[in-house]
């Protein structure tokens, strides 16, 4: 990524949260950065490089810690690691100019790493308002580092930073650590010597955690020195050694920032308008009603928006990858089946994950817009009592809602539970959550056996799958993923004015991820699902066949016994072909029975590589913008199109089903198998790239689990409703397999209760190692 | 596990008041003593570990706080300003907070 030969310069970008250190991190870096995880956590890392004077340096965003010694948290751990391990050039300090003092306790320990800082003084232009004035030249002074004051969000002061690194990466500012009383100083040199490995700066910061009580001795011969030192420094000072060295910080701090920022006296507008703005969202009764309000409107708007851009999206990606890439290979003179399986499975894959980019881009911009304005917080605190219960904090509800559109950015938005257990189980909830793929199907379904109570059985599905996804948590918080939810203490930031580019990088960054990483995953099994209904194992051999002897055929055939018992018969394998789809994604599940159901195969295809007319079909998916948007204005009061129910032609439209395929699904099914199916569809395997972000944030073995789980959930559910609604048929074989289900879930929750023993029992975290 | 040890107010004299956070009403204002058990008290690591969170996010001696929200069900959590920011906890962790009362008419407790 760099331009220059030599190893680039390593910047650390650290803060407390809510102080502005993503903004400046973007506004250093722009779009040139990578977000990944944490080596074995799922702490997001972020990277990106910086030119400093036509130099590039490489920045790395730490998580936002209040300080550095504490023993528990994960983002403590990996910013700790970072700046005392790795090969960092410079500090780089980001403070909240209106909080000094308290960003300041933070600037000690980092003193304590020993490598060169410079100071970012952010949001003086708060402070200000505040009436605080900063005296930066005095601060420079006091610290012995550079101090820039800046507003990040503005990008006013970008340059003096610029001019400030550039100097600081040439000769490193060397700050003074503060000097504890000389009791702690002598008690600090005696253990950072009993701690052998490191250099003397990582000595010395092991030695401040042990005297802190912060960090476990590493041996009894430390414990048992750290015992002495202890009551050395009880006798020479007759106080606590951890008390004297959090009063050294904290009053170092308030000198610093007493001497540094001269008050004015005058309360700010915008500590006026945070508490104005608050009155309502933390308001008794009304946060919680608000809080649903703002989800509801970021679901109405990201997916019906967002609708109206996926035809154009669809469409036009479809007519170039898929017609016009097949129609430039038919030219070469390619042969016909290498032809079909480019541009129909790997362009037709493709085309299926551009198609999601309108309505996953809006749920993350919205996200950031929420996370950078401060309402995040907000929600956090009106849900917590809710989400308690299931030892989750309150914002792990703003996933679920998500959810409701997409699992995809449900589980990645998952992220913003800080515990790792409560995220754990948060993303674990996300696969039952109904999304607008699905909805595809029980629309079809609805249309053709509950006709007018289509509503309701619609409404059914989506309560059942919170239902399911609550239950979950519940059971797994129980038994596998057991440990004590981490207190609730959580800073509420004044309310901003989010800054574009902000939001823009942060939703960009996070669309990227989507597009290639879990992009890959849908595009390879597209492919696998373009093939395997044209291909068949004949006599000769593995050859292309139609569609009737095709592998998917043979596949659906032998696997329909295992879903007789709810309700699907033997002549009904296209059903169960279309569940072998959603196993990529439901939306191709109405898709895959259209194309069996009508015989389609793949000489049309060719026909439309032929002569396809790309600018006509480009200039159709123009046209579908302004039609989409008049209706998502005609249907805001109505997201789920529900009303449309009532007509049988525009629910036909809507579930993209054409009619051939409805009186298909009317013949194969009773309304009863329909609503088991239904109940199955939502249930079992969340699609590929649920999969693939399941993978990305809890590891291949909790995915491999979420899985299985869901399929044996998904069939137990919908073989309870068929059996338990055609019990007086056969009473016999009903109960045997109500009682098998049982006795499975019991074996269920067994296994979940032992593993959690074991891991419990083993001391180590499963939520640790998830890669 | 704090609840027990600080249940009520504790008053040395007739002005100064003390009171856990945790059991303050709406309204209730004052500056920290102090956070978490005695010195000389044996407690769990999750007890060690909220002290050390409280104490990063600004639960420091001296510091003022005031009740600014509670919420809807059980009146938990609260709403908690501190110096000059916000801070959002349940009563349980804010039980570990000793806080003198700065007016006796300054709200009670729950």
């Amino acid at each position: 990524m760099s331009g220059a030969l030599a190893v680039p310069a390593r910047i650390a970008l650290v803060g407390n949260p809510n102080c502005g250190k993503t903004t400046l991190f973007n506004l250093l870096t722009g779009a040139n950065q990578h977000v990944g995880n944490w080596p074995g956590v799922t702490v997001e890392q972020r990277r990106g490089v910086a030119s400093v004077h036509g130099v590039k340096a490489s920045v790395v965003d730490l998580p936002g810690v209040y300080s550095l010694l504490g023993g528990g948290g994960t983002d403590q751990a990996v910013a700790r690691e970072f700046l005392l391990d790795a090969n960092v050039d410079l500090v780089l300090n980001i403070v909240d100019a209106s909080n000094l003092e308290r960003h300041l306790a933070l600037t000690a320990e980092l003193l304590e790493t020993g490598k060169p800082l410079v100071l970012v003084l952010n949001m003086v232009d708060e402070a200000k308002a505040q009436g605080l004035e900063p005296r930066t030249a005095d601060l420079s002074a006091a610290l012995g580092v550079p101090v820039v004051p800046m507003v990040a969000r503005t990008g006013r002061g970008k340059q003096d930073l610029l001019n400030a690194l550039g100097d600081a990466l040439k000769a490193p500012p060397q700050p003074a650590p503060i000097r504890y009383p000389e009791a702690v100083e002598d008690a600090l040199g005696t253990l950072s010597e009993a701690l052998g490995e490191g250099g003397d700066a990582r000595r010395r910061f092991g030695a401040l955690r042990l005297l802190d009580g912060a960090a476990e001795a590493p041996s009894s011969a430390v414990r048992e020195l750290l015992g002495t030192v202890r009551a050395r420094v009880a006798a020479a000072t007759d106080e606590e050694a951890a008390d004297l060295l959090a009063d050294a910080r904290f009053g170092w701090a308030h000198a610093l920032a007493g001497h540094a920022m001269r008050r004015g006296g005058r309360v700010g507008s915008r500590q006026r308008v945070t508490d104005a703005l608050d009155r309502i969202a933390l308001h008794d009764w009304l946060g919680v009603p608000l809080f649903l309000l703002v989800l509801y409107l970021v679901f109405v708007v990201s997916f019906s928006g967002g609708n109206i851009f996926l035809d154009f999206f669809d469409q036009a990606s479809a007519a170039l990858l898929i017609n016009g890439v097949g129609h430039a290979l038919y030219e070469v003179g390619l042969p016909a089946w290498f032809v079909s399986v480019i541009a129909g499975g790997l362009g037709g894959g493709l085309n299926l994950v551009i198609s999601f980019i309108p309505p996953i881009g809006l749920t993350f911009l919205f996200l950031a817009l929420l996370d950078d304005s401060g309402y995040m917080a907000r929600a956090a605190y009106a849900m917590d009592r809710l989400m308690r219960r299931l030892g989750l904090p309150g914002n792990a509800l703003v996933p679920m809602v998500i959810g409701f559109g997409c699992n995809v950015p449900a589980i990645m938005g998952s992220r913003i539970v800080e515990d790792p257990r409560g995220r754990m189980l948060t993303v674990l909830m996300q696969p039952f959550m109904s999304c607008s793929a699905r909805l595809t199907i029980y629309m079809a379904f609805a249309v053709v056996f509950f006709r007018s109570d289509g509503g309701q059985v619609v409404f059914l599905l989506y309560v059942l799958g919170i239902l399911v996804a609550l239950l979950t948590a519940w059971l797994l918080g129980k038994t596998a993923v057991r440990g004590e939810a981490l207190p609730f203490v959580m800073e509420l930031p004044p309310y901003r004015l989010p800054s574009v580019q902000s939001v823009l990088v942060q939703s960009w960054q996070r669309l990227k991820v989507f597009m290639f990483r879990v992009g890959r995953v849908i595009a390879v099994i597209g492919l696998v699902l373009f093939i395997l209904p044209g291909i068949g194992w004949t006599s000769k051999g593995l050859q292309s066949t139609d569609i009737n002897h095709s592998l998917l055929a043979q596949g659906s055939r032998a696997l329909v016994p295992l879903f007789e018992p709810m309700g699907i018969k033997q002549d009904n394998w296209p059903a169960v072909s279309g569940l072998i789809a959603g196993a990529a994604a439901k939306e191709i599940v109405i898709g895959t029975l259209n194309g069996i159901y009508q015989r389609q195969n793949a000489a049309d295809l060719m026909e439309a590589y032929r002569d396809p007319d790309i600018g006509a079909q480009l200039r159709d998916a123009a046209k579908t913008i302004p039609a989409n948007a008049l209706t998502f204005i005609t249907t805001l009061n109505d997201p789920l199109g529900l009303s449309d129910l009532g007509s049988k032609q525009a629910a036909e439209v809507a579930s993209g089903a054409d009619s051939a395929t409805l009186k298909a699904i009317a013949a194969g099914f009773t309304p009863l198998s329909a609503f088991a199916y239904l109940v199955f569809v939502l249930l079992y395997v969340p699609c590929a790239s649920t999969m693939g972000a399941l993978r990305r944030e809890v590891g291949w073995g909790w995915m491999v689990f979420s899985t299985l789980y869901g399929i044996g959930l998904g069939w137990g559910a919908g073989t309870l409703i068929y059996q338990v609604g055609t019990f007086a048929q056969h009473p016999q074989s009903s109960w045997m397999w109500i009682a098998g289900i049982g006795v499975a879930f019991a074996l269920l929750v067994a296994g979940l209760r032992l593993y959690g023993n074991r891991q419990q029992g083993s001391g180590g975290s499963l939520l640790g190692a998830t890669s | 596990m704090y609840r027990s040890e600080f249940t009520g107010i504790a008053s040395s004299e007739d002005t100064v008041v003390s009171v856990s956070l945790g059991q303050g009403a709406r309204g209730l204002r004052g500056t920290v003593l102090r956070v978490g058990a005695e010195d000389g008290d044996t407690c769990s690591e999750a007890a060690i570990e909220l002290e050390r969170r409280l104490l990063e996010i600004g639960f420091v001696e001296g510091a003022s706080v005031e009740i600014i929200h509670e919420g809807f069900i059980r009146r938990d959590p609260i709403a908690v300003r501190l110096d000059d920011m916000r801070v959002a906890l349940r009563r349980r962790d804010a039980a570990a907070i000793m806080v003198r009362v700065a007016a006796p008419d300054s709200g009670g407790v729950i």
